[in-house]
């Protein structure tokens, strides 16, 4: 197991639960300790940083290489957000409404 | 529904929420995307990103490997981690899941499914691995 754990308290806990249980090694191997204990087996566990990765997506978004409205599936309006939000959908959002482009920072807080 | 539909500073549903440290949590949405783009971008704080992570540093370490990415439960993470896999030049990308929409959206998206069944207990358990 190779672990992207960061160090926050809930972190270091499950980190600790784990390494109590024989499931992970408690303090940090280099790769190549990792890969002789598991060598076929690599497991990442962790939460995403979204401000550092963010920039990343942004930048193949903008160059249309990941195109995230594709995989919306159903389109409601906002005043029907709180019904529609409990039902069946891969991605439900709102339509789209041309003001939202160059909303000021207080509208653009209004985004779902 | 609280606190998604607005207590403390607000949240998804409420009309107007409160974004402390704003200048920091606040991005700004790109010029050149139109109004569709930026609509979908409601997503990209949270799965779009987890998708992206899913795939994105491994492929770094494996440029151009072929990745398996199995759907059961939540579907939009795991299609966005297809749509990073293939822009990040994934060799093959296959799709196992027990969703035929799921599996016609990722074949959309450009991923082989793979018709796969799950097979779910008849019970409940107090302790489950799987997210339903």
């Amino acid at each position: 197991m190779t672990p992207a754990v960061c160090g926050t308290p809930s972190e270091r806990r499950s980190r600790r639960h784990l390494a109590e249980r024989e499931l992970l090694p408690w303090r940090r191997r280099s790769d190549a300790a990792r890969s002789a204990l598991h060598p076929r087996i690599r497991f990442f566990i962790g939460r995403t940083h979204a401000a550092a990765l963010l920039p990343e997506v942004m930048a193949l978004i903008e160059q249309r290489r990941l195109s995230p409205e594709a995989v919306t599936t159903r389109v409601v309006e906002w005043n029907a957000a709180a019904a529609a939000y409990g039902e069946p959908a891969i991605k439900t959002r709102r339509p789209p409404n041309l003001s939202m482009v160059n909303a000021s920072s207080t509208e653009a807080a209004d985004l779902p | 529904m609280q606190p998604l539909s607005g207590v403390e500073y607000g949240g998804m549903l409420s009309d107007i929420v409160r974004v402390p440290h704003a200048a920091a949590m606040l991005a700004p949405v790109a010029p050149g995307l139109d109004a569709v783009d930026a609509v979908a971008l409601g997503s990209v704080s949270d799965n779009v990103l987890d998708g992206y992570r899913a795939v994105a540093p491994h492929l770094t370490s494996l440029p151009g490997a072929d990745v398996l990415i199995v759907c059961h439960g939540g579907q939009s993470v795991p299609l966005y981690a297809v749509q990073a896999a293939l822009a990040l030049g994934a060799g093959l990308v296959d799709y196992a899941s027990d969703s035929a929409e799921s599996l016609a959206l990722a074949e959309h998206l450009g991923a082989r499914p793979l018709q796969t069944n799950f097979e779910k207990p008849k019970r409940r358990y107090p302790m489950s691995l799987t997210r339903e």
